[in-house]
């Protein structure tokens, strides 16, 4: 079982599905989905519990918890995961910059080079 | 504030004012012809010219004119009920009876409707020392109180009809304003609506996108042509979206000299590649009172113009620079392009036009530097340059966000 864990939590599922082949492309590395904030926060705390060295990739306005509600929780619970925030909504980037200003956030469509930069020095170093 | 709600003002001046007018002719009726001209044309025009006025006044009963204009009928009228009292032996009790009635209802409703009880109380105790006080005075006062008044009455009169002039055109423009702003705010929430929709689904074609690239599965040059649309699309959205929601942000004392340089380096290698030659002159202390983030994206966009219509030319040249006026600061950048011809100035700000090639521009620099300079109160215009077309930022000398 590998170390290394990414966790994408998106509501559409051909995003999840999309970036989650981008992500295999350039990382060994184990990748898991979660459908909304919630479900999300279960499987990080899963995975955390697990001593996993994880990413989560997130989307910000989703149904049952947003994005900011799963930063927020696992902020709190002092949970070390590195976090990225992905939106479609250009407000977001404002909201991301005042609330989580040491989070990575990326508008989306986002720039996969840099995403996958950030992964492979994360992972392949 | 009055004792009486706002709303039933219009109401309770209207029946006071056929009560003034009833009062100024039955007070005429009553008095002798051979009182002196100004004391008839005081006890009638009085009451009458109320009736007129005091609706006009006291439909604008927030503004310092009312305010003033309140005063003046106020002492002209205790004035006026004084000379009444000096004439009641020859006028006879009829005649006092019916101006104290008078003189009682415009208490009333002066009093009632625009003061409080307590000015109320003051106003009847001014009136009871005055007719003491004033009574004897009458005969040499009245010829100056009758010019005191025709003169107030052609001031205020002046003074409101240019002043509703004002208030009209100042409703028009807000209501304008109003209505541009709901527009707004609906667009504002569509195309944040739709941006979330259609960037989600450009980051799905991104993402196979990369995946085809990665596998070889599809050549680069058609990926980065694809991926170029996509970028145009999500631009697309972005303008509607700045233009719609016109926030602005991060305002503060910006050094412009220092600003400038310091956009300019961003671009300073491609500068150089092009052989552009670029010349600053602004005094170093120069500051004004601006949002950060909207001046430099502002100004970005009119560098990389002027470095694009430079390239195109022999002498590759910008020159950047700046100029104190009166009341404005002017801040230039100007370029040896070709000047520009009058089709393309009428168009050049609207979302979307451009006049270079469809593949590397997306029409919108202009349109949002406009667009960013005007929320910073200050303006952006096109002019014939010493060297080609020059492009202008004036602004307005002072705190432009002192509300």
């Amino acid at each position: 079982l590998s170390n290394k864990a990414v966790l994408v939590v998106d509501d559409d599922q051909l995003v999840r599905e999309t970036l989650i082949d981008v992500i295999e492309l350039v990382c060994d590395c184990e990748i898991f989905q979660a459908v909304d904030g919630e479900d999300g926060y279960q499987q990080a705390k899963k995975l955390l519990a697990e001593d996993r060295k994880l990413l989560i990739i997130t989307d910000v306005n989703m149904p049952k918890m947003s994005g900011f509600g799963l930063v927020q929780l696992l902020l709190e619970d002092a949970k070390k995961a590195n976090i990225i925030i992905m939106s479609g909504y250009i407000e977001n980037k404002e909201k991301v910059k005042e609330q989580f200003p040491d989070i990575t956030f990326m508008s989306k469509p986002i720039d996969l080079k840099q995403c996958t930069g950030i992964i492979e020095s994360l992972y392949n170093a | 504030m009055g004792v009486i709600e706002r709303n039933y003002y219009r109401y309770i001046y209207s029946i006071g004012s056929i009560i003034y007018a009833l009062w100024g002719v039955a007070s005429n009726a009553l008095i002798s012809p051979n009182e002196p001209i100004y004391e008839r044309a005081i006890t009638a025009i009085f009451p009458l010219s109320f009736a007129l006025l005091s609706p006009m006044i006291h439909d604008r009963y927030s503004t310092k004119v009312n305010s003033v204009l309140s005063q003046v009928v106020s002492i002209t009228i205790l004035f006026h009920y004084c000379t009444l009292v000096s004439r009641s032996a020859d006028w006879g009790d009829s005649a006092l009876i019916a101006y104290t009635f008078g003189y009682l209802v415009f208490i009333f409703f002066t009093g009632f409707v625009a003061h409080t009880l307590l000015e109320i109380a003051l106003w009847c105790l001014s009136t009871l020392v005055a007719t003491i006080y004033l009574t004897p005075l009458i005969d040499f006062i009245s010829p100056y109180i009758f010019i005191f008044f025709v003169a107030t009455m052609v001031i205020s009169t002046t003074t409101l009809s240019t002043y509703t002039q004002k208030l009209q055109k100042k409703i028009r423009l807000q209501q304008d304003e109003a209505i541009k702003n709901s527009n707004l705010v609906a667009i504002g929430k569509m195309s944040s609506i739709l941006s979330h929709e259609v960037n989600n689904n450009l980051q799905i074609i991104n993402s196979l996108l990369f995946f085809l690239g990665k596998k070889q599965l599809l050549d680069e040059n058609k990926i980065s042509r694809i991926r170029n649309s996509n970028r145009k699309v999500s631009n697309l959205l972005y303008t509607v979206y700045t233009l719609a929601n016109d926030r602005i942000k991060n305002i503060q004392q910006l050094n412009v000299s220092k600003r400038i340089n310091d956009l300019v380096d961003i671009y300073k290698t491609r500068i150089n590649e092009l052989g552009i030659s670029i010349s600053i002159f602004i005094p170093k202390e120069v500051e004004w009172t601006f949002s950060q983030d909207d001046f430099s994206q502002a100004f970005l966009n009119i560098l990389k113009n002027a470095i694009d219509a430079a390239d195109k030319t022999e002498n590759k040249e910008i020159i950047i620079s700046y100029k104190e006026q009166e009341s404005t600061e002017i801040l230039s950048i100007e370029n040896s392009g070709s000047f520009l011809d009058k089709n393309i100035i009428s168009k050049m700000y609207d979302p979307f036009f451009t006049t270079k090639e469809i593949q590397n521009a997306t029409g919108i620099g202009l349109t949002l530097a406009k667009k960013m300079i005007e929320r910073n109160h200050s303006f952006l215009y096109y002019e014939d340059g010493n060297i080609g077309p020059r492009f202008v930022i004036e602004y307005s000398k002072g705190d432009n966000f002192e509300q």
